[in-house]
């Protein structure tokens, strides 16, 4: 199978918290917390973005512009909020990494995308946090800050990360 | 080096100890790193391996990032950014904090503003912090003086102490939540636990604010 690379914004996403969320409430809810997940995604995914794979309870995003990819994010968190109830707990955490990752048929791997699921697993349900490479790609005008939370190991990863945390700017 | 109050170190180590010593008569100093000038005026202390102990003034700002080493942060300081995978960290007084870990013990004394921690499985002590926030999926969370605190958990227990006007908010999964109020608070509350235990043992009011919410645990409202 041929192996390409493409420049664009890889996003991770999962809910936190849906090992034990299954556990206590059975598969059937379980299944009914992705699926809204996804549907919303699903919804708000501009154009030249796709879902690269569904992974358990998480996603992987490719845009090919890291400020739309952002903004979706950051919309993405907004209505996870509205929509979260006790029954139905849309705990999203969110990672972001500009990069070139590499197609395998419609699958995409390689470091940049192994940096991206790193950069989730280190966010709170409804943060988005992004590295240096993606931020440096988003234009500084939207109403988006960038709070820096310093370099950060991560696992497998040899060097260390700067990295952001997304926060909007209130009016 | 002409080091000024204020200033803003970054420490990266893979995976060693990490202390930071603010205040007390000793000029900048770095024990087991280099001290290097940054072109944006900040400092970076670069270690290949081993402790690092950094000396600096009080109000200093530090951002660190580790894999497993103790991260401890001695006297007030100013902005504290900590990023680890494990291990124990403690900052003793600081103006505003930042701390992300998967496992360990997060240890807080005294935060004149945001307090922020993302934690897997950490136990997470806080004594006195303006804003809290807090998001864990396992750890034990406990607060002994708060006013502005959001707690988010899956499994973990939350005790909270509050003291001033209350703006509390915690949501679980399946926690067990504990919040104090100062004596005769009066705060609107919304207290909602699908099968778990609800007790409210304060009068509800207009004067502050208190939202718990959990899936399954108990619940206790309680005044001192």
């Amino acid at each position: 199978m041929p192996v390409t690379g493409t420049s664009g914004a890889i996003v991770f996403s999962d809910l936190v918290g849906f090992t034990e969320f299954t556990a206590q409430n059975g598969d059937e809810r379980a299944l009914a917390l992705v699926d809204r997940q996804e549907e919303l995604v699903r919804q708000s995914l501009p154009d030249r973005a796709r879902i690269v794979k569904q992974l358990g309870d998480g996603l992987l995003l490719f845009f090919d512009d890291a400020d739309h990819a952002l903004h979706t994010c950051l919309d993405l968190v907004n209505l996870y909020a509205k929509e979260t109830t006790v029954e139905l707990p849309l705990w999203v955490r969110t990672g972001l990494h500009f990069g070139c990752p590499r197609r395998r048929g419609d699958d995409l791997i390689g470091h940049d995308v192994n940096l991206a699921a790193r950069i989730a697993e280190l966010a709170a349900p409804g943060e988005v946090l992004l590295s240096a490479d993606a931020v440096d790609e988003i234009p500084p005008a939207g109403g988006v800050e960038f709070a820096e939370l310093g370099p950060v190991f991560v696992k497998g990863i040899p060097d260390a990360v700067r990295l952001f945390r997304a926060e909007l700017v209130r009016a | 080096m002409v080091v000024e109050s204020g200033s803003h170190f970054t420490i990266a180590v893979r995976s060693d100890r990490v202390t930071v010593i603010a205040g007390g008569d000793t000029p900048v100093e770095v024990r087991g790193g280099r001290l290097i000038a940054e072109p944006d005026g900040r400092f970076r202390v670069d270690a290949a391996k081993g402790p690092i102990e950094l000396h600096c003034a009080e109000r200093t700002s530090v951002t660190i990032g580790t894999t497993s080493g103790q991260v401890e942060c001695r006297g007030r300081l100013g902005a504290v950014h900590i990023t680890t995978s494990s291990g124990r960290v403690s900052v003793e007084d600081a103006t505003s904090i930042d701390v992300r870990t998967k496992s360990g013990h997060v240890e807080v004394g005294s935060c004149e503003g945001p307090c922020t921690v993302r934690t897997k499985s950490s136990t997470v002590e806080i004594g006195q912090a303006a804003e809290l926030d807090v998001s864990t999926t396992s750890g034990h969370v406990t607060a002994t003086a708060v006013s502005d605190a959001t707690v988010q958990t899956v499994s973990g227990a939350v005790e909270l102490s509050i003291r001033g006007k209350p703006n509390v908010s915690v949501r679980g999964q399946s926690a067990s939540i504990d919040v104090t109020l100062p004596t005769g608070a009066t705060p609107a509350t919304n207290l909602v636990s699908n099968s778990g235990h609800v007790t409210q043992q304060c009068l509800a009011g207009t004067d502050g604010r208190v939202e718990i919410a959990t899936s399954s645990g108990a619940i206790n409202l309680s005044c001192r």
